[in-house]
């Protein structure tokens, strides 16, 4: 008789004790949780563009403000005709993946992928919009001409342009040098089907100020391996 | 010559979230969409082509990438629609669309951009468009003019940027989302 | 019984419902005050730039753009290392700022920027023995750095938000006048009009800790996602500002909720003294 009061006695402090944490704990939370849902349900529709455009603001990992570079260059003795693009790693913006010289020039600088701050900083860069070495298109290269690229001065028509590579090691005959306006459209063209450099800088050379000027510098392979397989 | 494009369109190409090495090569997705990018819309009988600049972009990073179909055809499918709205618009060129317009073009990139993880970055210097992966691999980086400042005065620009955020303060959620209104570079060619 | 049941259910159902918007209001308010004193507030942003280190931040990043245009216009890196100068750099941005919530145009003044660059040119030219110097290229030189300088001093996104700043002003006044006169009209509600205190306080208590645990929540789930890291801003100063005045708000968020949930808590021992009250 005893022990079934006190049993009665602690399931009715056991139902009090819930009805406690329900009133306490429980009850709250479950607003909590249906005013999340009400105000995504109403919010939805109105926020979901914002939403998706918003998670592109957002990375993996924290980012970098770094302004060091990737190399991915590592000498190559490769100087033959082809070579298989299963071997050849495309560079990524702002990393090195070669080496550009002009003996006759006196120039000789990393080669980077991209023409932003970090390329510009430490070599020459190949415009993004351009190829590399061995593709087969036009390859867009610029420097600074009070750095890099101030051997520019010197060149002429004949000289020898060295680019190295991971991959393989070319060489560009200059063919033609200009002066021309940095709006001139003329003075690419990217849609070529044919391998050829433009080395460009400003103009004149060693002149302090900004110019609208550039020097380009025209030159067509000589010698390289050319990239096949590209397209699967 | 006119001014098209857009980074819109440009957008797509930036693929993926790997950040493996992949040798180059473009497979047969890559150039399905390499090829989509290559077809002009026709605004109100003129052709818009994506420029010369930003498809070899587009295959630049194709080679380090390996675009699976199922990405391709999500890309294709929105570059498509992206197109068929502009066309759609009466407009005769990208420059003369109004906000809501560009915005809603914005919209098929931002679709596309979700599904592929890519990341427009602010606090990007000057008039640069970047685009990021969402693991911090610069895919894009791109200033108004394709001939780079190496001593030179400023260019009329022959890219448009524009780059718009909002702050929007859902208050009754007490979320705070930013919306940013994406850089759209754009440059058109008239044939 | 069954008459009276139903009643009673009713009862009870427009009460929680009742309680229901009582903490939406809760909300709504308490996310309207943060917003003016965050956000809306030149205050909290100055003292926030002035706390975190955007300032230095700023200025190695000017400096690095110089020297990026130095090297374009065949300055030695040397020219621009101790060329900016912060306290010039300060005055601009707090006059942005000034601009910002003023609703005025949004201009940035360069001309002690020109000035300082024209005189150290002078300078340069001079101890370097430059001669043949052409005057339009270092007008394009000077122009182009004033723009850099410009558009660092502008803060990103400010010139998109600052039409929001006003609406947002109006907006937020009146959801907080709105949610106040709201929820004291349900607090009466509930207070008054049921004859058991004891519930009516259980009820406050229940829209007073969903609303401090709803506040509470959502600057929670930002932190330990670590979201706020992954904002994806490549200038380090630009992030420093973005991520003090975000944490700012979120910070402001937990202590609005923190004091809803004491108040909550007080609310509970209320309804039970009350309710054993009832009891006797």
């Amino acid at each position: 008789m005893k022990k079934s009061s006190s049993n009665t006695r602690s399931q009715k402090k056991r139902k009090k004790l819930f009805k406690a944490v329900k009133r306490f704990v429980l009850t709250p939370v479950l607003v909590c949780a249906l005013m999340y849902a009400v105000i995504i349900a109403v919010g939805y529709p109105m926020m979901s563009d914002a939403v998706s455009i918003g998670s592109m603001l957002f990375q993996n990992n924290a980012p970098s403000f770094s302004r060091e570079y990737e190399n991915i260059f590592t000498p190559s003795d490769n100087t033959g005709d082809k070579v298989d693009a299963s071997e050849v790693v495309y560079p990524s913006i702002n990393k090195q993946f070669g080496k550009i010289s002009i003996e006759s020039a006196d120039i000789d600088a990393k080669l980077f992928f991209g023409d932003g701050s970090v390329p510009l900083r430490n070599g020459v860069g190949v415009y993004a919009g351009s190829f590399i070495p061995g593709y087969g298109r036009t390859i867009l290269a610029t420097g600074h001409n009070n750095t890099y690229l101030n051997g520019l001065k010197k060149v002429k028509k004949g000289d020898i342009i060295q680019i190295r590579t991971s991959y393989g090691n070319y060489e560009y005959k200059i063919v033609k040098i200009a002066v021309k306006k940095a709006d001139d459209k003329t003075a690419y063209d990217l849609s070529a089907k044919k391998e050829n450099l433009i080395l460009y800088t400003c103009y004149p050379f060693d002149e302090l100020g900004l110019t609208e000027y550039r020097c380009f510098v025209y030159a067509d392979k000589v010698s390289g391996p050319e990239i096949v397989g590209i397209y699967e | 010559m006119k001014k098209l494009l857009t980074l819109f369109l440009a957008a797509f190409f930036a693929v993926t979230f790997s950040t493996h090495a992949f040798a180059a090569g473009i497979n047969s997705a890559e150039q399905s969409v390499l090829a989509n990018m290559r077809t002009p819309a026709n605004m109100n009988g003129t052709s818009v082509y994506v420029p010369d600049s930003y498809i070899n972009q587009a295959e630049a990073r194709f080679n380090t990438i390996d675009m699976t179909e199922a990405q391709a055809s999500e890309i294709n499918s929105n570059i498509s629609a992206g197109r068929a709205f502009i066309e759609g618009t009466g407009k005769s060129s990208i420059k003369e669309l109004s906000t809501e317009e560009k915005q809603t073009l914005l919209s098929y990139a931002s679709a596309a951009a979700a599904v592929l993880d890519l990341v427009t970055p602010a606090g990007v210097n000057g008039d640069r468009v970047k685009i990021v992966t969402k693991d911090g691999t610069v895919v894009m980086d791109e200033t108004e003019n394709v001939i780079k400042v190496t001593g030179s005065a400023d260019i009329t620009p022959t890219v448009i940027a524009v780059s718009v955020i909002a702050f929007l303060l859902t208050v009754s959620a007490g979320v705070l989302i930013i919306l940013k209104k994406r850089r759209i570079c754009y440059e058109e060619i008239e044939q | 019984m069954k008459k009276l049941f139903k009643k009673i259910s009713l009862k009870r159902v427009c009460y929680a419902l009742l309680s229901f918007i009582l903490a939406l209001t809760i909300v709504a308010g308490s996310v309207s005050m943060i917003i003016r004193l965050t956000f809306l507030n030149k205050g909290f942003l100055s003292d926030t730039l002035n706390s975190s280190n955007y300032y230095s931040d700023l200025c190695v990043e000017i400096t690095d753009n110089l020297t990026d245009l130095g090297d374009a216009s065949g300055l030695d890196r040397s020219f621009f290392e101790s060329f900016v100068d912060e306290v010039l750099v300060r005055k601009n941005v707090q006059s942005y700022i000034d601009n910002f919530y003023a609703g005025k145009e949004l201009v940035v003044s360069t001309a002690g920027f020109e000035e300082e660059l024209r005189s150290a040119l002078n300078k340069y030219i001079e101890n370097k023995k430059i001669k043949n110097v052409n005057e339009k290229n270092i007008d394009y030189f000077v122009a182009k750095a004033c723009k850099i300088y410009e558009k660092s001093v502008k803060i990103t996104y400010f010139s998109s938000i600052q039409k929001l700043v006003s609406k947002l002003n109006t907006l937020t006044t009146v959801i907080a006048i709105i949610s106040v006169l709201i929820s004291a009209g349900i607090v009466c509600l509930l207070l008054f009009t049921n004859e058991w205190k004891h519930k009516s306080v259980r009820y406050l208590y229940t829209s007073v800790s969903a609303s401090g645990l709803f506040l509470l929540s959502f600057p929670l789930g930002v932190y330990l996602s670590g979201t706020l890291g992954r904002l994806s801003i490549l200038s380090r100063s630009l992030s420093d500002m973005y991520l003090s005045v975000l944490r700012g708000a979120l910070n402001d968020l937990i202590v609005f909720s923190a004091v809803l949930l004491v108040v909550g808590i007080s609310l509970w021992v209320v309804h039970n003294h009350l309710r054993r009250k009832a009891a006797i």
